[in-house]
């Protein structure tokens, strides 16, 4: 039976059989906290009993943070997977249609989950919003995203600001409506290691932790303590770097930027897409003030 | 015009089609995702690069001649040496 629910204002049409799959999309795209008005873009996605006709076509890499798929892309149209099991995306001037097979069988699940989520997230893209790979957090002034390269520091750099008196608002993903410059956090919590929680957290009790699926622990926004905040407006851009060869002024070029937004916000799969993203990244690179800070072991110059 | 600048006049590339273009008005960014090559045109290298469809050098430059206010012979200087360092950072390619 077709559900209905809106997600960051666009409307999903909901036809999933599978538990396993139905469990996925409420722990990756339900917020209910995130409401906002409706935008005319409507998004089905839909389970098959058996695969849709798969046509040969150029294949396409696609990296993702822990995996990487291949696909058969089209202008408009993303086919991961074979007929066992696989994801098709379908993208028009209004709207997508995601379609999934093959659940049942457990083997292919993740697989299916990261197409999925690479799906979904092109149908976000294309109706509009940013998808913002970084630790975002709040004081009076608004929304400062941290972003940079894998493993340079945002999580840690979002446990200094939080000891500084900041917010947290996401740890490493959110989207971002680049007209409004509202930016929504899309995670449940933050983790930290256990070496990390005695330098940043040792006033939480353990219980209120429990343990990640990459070792980490992991404490729900709920368990905080403190304020966490839900959506913000973005007022700042910091890139954080860590290698001494790029140890200079805060301010970035142009093309600095430029890259920095690119590597935030990921590249679109489909070129209608990419050409809106980078509409987008130009208005942004205007609006909001970017700038680089070399972490070291000083006070944060945030 | 010299032997191998004729030949170089009459080569024709394209752009690649990975190479993702951020217009900021004043400059042209151009980013390879796959290779991380970044490029910054200006007003004169936005124009080149548009023409970059399988163009022939020569062609290119009379586009520019057309355009702005240059010689045959220095926007034919200029637009070989653009394309070749776009084709050194392997965000155009010659079509044979």
């Amino acid at each position: 039976m077709v559900r209905h629910v809106a997600i960051l204002g666009r409307e999903f049409a909901i036809d999933l059989r599978t538990p396993a799959l139905e469990e996925w999309f409420a722990q990756n795209w339900i917020f209910p906290e995130q409401a906002l008005s409706p935008v005319p873009f409507a998004i089905a996605l839909a389970e098959l009993d058996g695969p849709p006709e798969l046509r040969d076509g150029e294949m396409t890499h696609v990296a993702l943070h822990r995996t990487s798929l291949e696909c058969i892309a089209g202008d408009r149209c993303f086919t991961f997977g074979d007929v066992t099991a696989g994801v098709r995306m379908e993208l028009d001037d209004h709207g997508s249609r995601v379609s999934v097979w093959g659940a049942s069988n457990a083997a292919s699940l993740n697989r299916i989950f990261a197409a999925l989520f690479v799906a979904v997230g092109e149908s976000m893209r294309a109706s509009g919003l940013l998808p913002l790979h970084g630790a975002v957090v709040v004081d009076h002034r608004g929304a400062t995203a941290l972003v940079g390269r894998s493993d340079v520091g945002k999580s840690t750099t979002l446990w200094r600001a939080m000891q500084a008196g900041w917010a947290p608002l996401a740890e490493d993903f959110a989207w971002l409506d680049p007209v409004t410059l509202m930016v929504y956090g899309w995670d449940r919590g933050l983790r930290l290691t256990a070496d990390s929680r005695t330098r940043f957290a040792p006033e939480v009790p353990m219980e209120r932790f429990r343990p990640d699926d990459d070792g980490k622990l992991f404490l729900s926004y709920d368990q905080v303590g403190g304020v966490v905040a839900r959506s913000a407006a973005l007022t700042r851009v910091v890139v954080l770097e860590r290698d001494a060869i790029s140890r200079g002024d805060a301010a970035l070029s142009a093309s600095e930027m430029v890259r920095a937004w690119w590597e935030a916000v990921g590249v679109p799969l489909s070129p209608v897409v990419v050409a809106r993203v980078s509409g987008a990244i130009a208005s942004l690179v205007r609006r909001v003030p970017t700038q680089r800070l070399h972490l070291d072991d000083g006070p944060l110059a945030l | 015009m010299t032997e191998s600048t004729g030949e170089s006049a009459s080569q024709r590339y394209r752009r690649r089609a990975q190479v993702i273009e951020t217009d900021l008005g004043a400059e042209l960014i151009l980013l390879d995702p796959a290779t991380q090559q970044m490029f910054t045109l200006n007003a004169t290298g936005r124009e080149v690069w548009r023409a970059l469809d399988g163009r022939a050098v020569d062609d290119i430059a009379a586009h520019i001649v057309a355009t702005f206010d240059v010689t045959r012979e220095v926007a034919m200087t200029d637009v070989l040496s653009l394309v070749n360092r776009l084709v050194d950072a392997r965000l155009v390619d010659p079509v044979d």
